[in-house]
């Protein structure tokens, strides 16, 4: 249960991270980014549980936010350090 | 523009009551039987234009009129169920639907 | 679903009582401040007040590199002041607009006890914050799972049925006050994170700014960043009072408070926060002056979208905007998600008792936290009333006996609850609830502080409302009572 809770907020801290790192390359301002990343990442926080809850089997959410986790910790790091 | 609720809260209550006395359920604990076929369909209707009025005057203050409104209509609404709750009656005499008596 | 319910709402329901109770008290906050402190006769002019609290504090702190004031607002007649020097160290005291010094009387927490308590939790920074901040996500979580597995949401959207009984008639007020009140819920919840979402959710700044996140709050903040350095050349400041009628007339809005900065320096700022009536945003705008020559000054730009939407919620949460009437359904609401939790708590031991031939540790802790929290907070509230009163006035570090005092309640009851039989242990704290909300305003009138009837007889409507909310809130813990007993 506390890893499932802990992957969940992770999942939202990269989501943050990622609008955070990514926005301002298209010219958005840092602070619209760092707001908007912030708020989408609090929103998803407690939504997403109701997803996992909803999917018919286990495996399925597992896998998804795996792989979501997977993906968005490369790309923070692909991107490489704020603008 | 908080005010506003003052006018929104009745609004929301009438269409609030009208909704429930279209109910079969609460129109058996207020007026003795289910809703007539007819009624049901004035009562539905008078409900949705009190609500709708009162949503419209609630955007015409825009934001602090929404969140009045949505209050409001939170108030209206626990008011209506707890008079259901408690005297049933009233709310059939409010909307002058005919009461049977009796069994 | 209804398994995700079921464990959020047992998960977070007794922080998130504890959270909404005090936060159903901090709507009334600057009004109970005003009760806990020395009755102060209204003030016509709120910018004299400002001047006159201002040169008290360059009176008093001739080192201070900045300070605020705000002017009464109708719903507490003092000032509430800071300071700080050169140091960092800070200063904060009430002041009275007719002269500008600190107000007299017996050192108290004020409304800061619930405020504070309310996000967090009388636990060090900032773990506090974030358990307050984990426990409003799940409560969110608790509230959407609900309403889904809530199947006959629209069939049972009047249905109160008090008079059933049993398990049928605690889920009829569970599902009523949750169904009914669901906007306020669910944005009172969600809001209530993003007032922290700093300190929760740190990585959208992180991932814009990195290491640069003095860039952050500066951008974040405008009024107050990119303030000139200290030049060194003495200036007087210019007088406060007059500018604040320019700040009134180029914000469009009333003063929510001003920040003098680097007074008596050639370099010194005089800014106007805007207040927030009109708008349901947190406003960030502001009128800034040069301190020295009175010259109004750019204003700082306004919000891109983003910022807007954060200072939406934000707003919407700290109600600033809110006048009279909105106010008590903020409080009213509040309310409500008290009943909401406390019932949720109680239908998940009515629904298992029946089940179980002998409750084991697990059901038994739920049965006694659910008491001992849920009436233990409304004891604990009430008792700061009566703590508020009845410490003695030269207490050492009386505002920390405040919240001991608080605490000592809260843990009291909650033991109380372990030693009773189930049903007697509801009643009696009730009572005990209700004896401590009805008894403060009588200790408060018998103790010299503000009494019910000089409120009235001076014609101190808000003041008369605290302690006509307190024998209300009295009269429905002994309803309560009367209810728990009889079952």
């Amino acid at each position: 249960m506390v890893l499932a809770v802990g992957a969940n907020y992770a999942l939202c801290a990269l989501v943050a991270a990622a609008a955070g790192r990514w926005l301002p390359r298209l010219g958005v301002a840092r602070i619209e980014a760092a707001a908007a990343g912030d708020l989408v990442a609090i929103v998803l926080l407690p939504v997403i549980p109701i997803f996992v809850f909803a999917a018919r089997s286990a495996w399925r959410p597992t896998l998804a936010m795996g792989g979501a986790i997977a993906a968005l910790a490369l790309a923070v790091w692909a991107m490489g350090p704020p603008a | 523009m908080g005010w506003l609720g003052f006018v929104i809260a009745p609004l929301c209550f009438a269409g609030f009551a009208a909704m429930a006395m279209s109910m079969d359920r609460h129109h058996r604990d207020a007026a003795g039987g289910p809703c007539p076929a007819p009624l049901r369909r004035r009562l539905r209707r008078l409900a949705w234009s009190f609500l709708a009025t009162a949503a419209a005057i609630a955007l015409i203050g825009r934001s602090v009129g929404i969140v009045a409104g949505v209050l409001s209509a939170s108030m209206a609404a626990a008011a209506v169920a707890g008079l259901l709750g408690v005297r049933p009656r009233v709310l059939a005499r409010l909307l002058a639907i005919p009461v049977r008596r009796g069994p | 679903m209804s398994w995700l319910h079921t464990w959020t709402g047992l998960v977070c329901g007794w922080l998130v009582f504890a959270i909404f109770a005090t936060g159903t008290a901090s709507v009334f906050k600057p009004e109970i401040g005003a009760w806990t402190r020395p009755v102060l006769a209204a003030q016509p002019d709120p910018d004299a007040g400002l001047q006159r609290a201002a040169d008290a504090i360059r009176r008093e702190h001739p080192d201070a590199v900045s300070f605020t004031v705000a002017p009464p607002d109708g719903r507490a007649r003092d000032m509430e002041s800071y300071w700080s020097d050169a140091k960092g160290v800070f200063g904060q005291a009430w002041r009275d607009p007719a002269t500008g010094a600190a107000v007299a009387g017996p050192a108290t927490s004020g409304g800061e006890l619930f405020y504070r308590f309310h996000f967090e939790l009388m636990a060090p920074y900032p773990y506090g914050r974030l358990a307050a901040c984990l426990a409003a996500a799940f409560f969110v979580s608790a509230i959407v799972s609900g309403v889904i597995t809530h199947k006959r949401i629209f069939a049972d959207f009047f249905t109160f049925r008090p008079a059933k009984g049993g398990q049928r008639a605690w889920l009829d007020g569970h599902n009523l006050l949750g169904v009914l009140a669901l906007p306020f819920h669910l944005f009172i919840a969600l809001t209530g994170v993003v007032t922290l979402i700093t300190t929760f959710m740190p990585f959208g700044p992180v991932g814009a700014y990195g290491k640069d996140m003095a860039a952050f709050y500066a951008d974040a903040e405008p009024a107050t960043a990119h303030l000139p350095a200290a030049t060194g050349r003495p200036a007087p400041l210019a007088p406060v009072a007059p500018l604040a009628a320019a700040a009134r007339a180029s914000l469009h809005g009333d003063i929510l408070r001003l920040t003098v900065d680097k007074p008596g320096d050639a370099s010194a700022r005089v800014i106007f926060f805007r207040d927030n009536s009109g708008a349901v945003s947190k406003s960030t705008q502001a009128a800034v002056f040069d301190g020295a020559t009175g010259a109004l000054l750019s204003a700082p730009p306004p919000p891109g979208p983003a910022m807007a939407t954060y200072e939406f919620l934000y707003g919407l949460h700290m109600a600033a905007f809110a006048g009279p009437a909105l106010r008590w359904l903020y409080f009213l609401g509040g309310l409500s998600g008290c009943g909401l939790i406390a019932t949720g708590l109680v239908l998940w031991t009515v629904a298992r008792r029946r089940k179980l031939a002998r409750p084991h540790f697990g059901f038994r802790l739920v049965e006694v936290l659910n008491a001992g929290v849920v009436m233990g907070m409304a004891m604990a509230v009430a008792g700061f009333f009566w703590a508020c009163r009845l410490l003695p006035a030269g207490l050492a570090d009386r505002p920390g006996a405040e919240r001991h005092v608080f605490l000592a309640t809260l843990a009291a009851a909650i033991l109380y609850s372990a030693l009773r039989p189930q049903r007697r242990a509801w009643a009696e704290l009730a009572s005990a609830a209700a004896v401590l909300f009805a008894g403060a305003p009588l200790v408060s009138a018998l103790s010299g502080g503000r009494s019910l009837w000089r409120s009235a007889a001076t014609g101190d409507l808000a003041m008369a409302s605290v302690d006509l909310t307190l024998l209300a809130l009295g009269a429905g813990f002994a309803f309560i009572a009367a209810r728990a007993a009889r079952s």
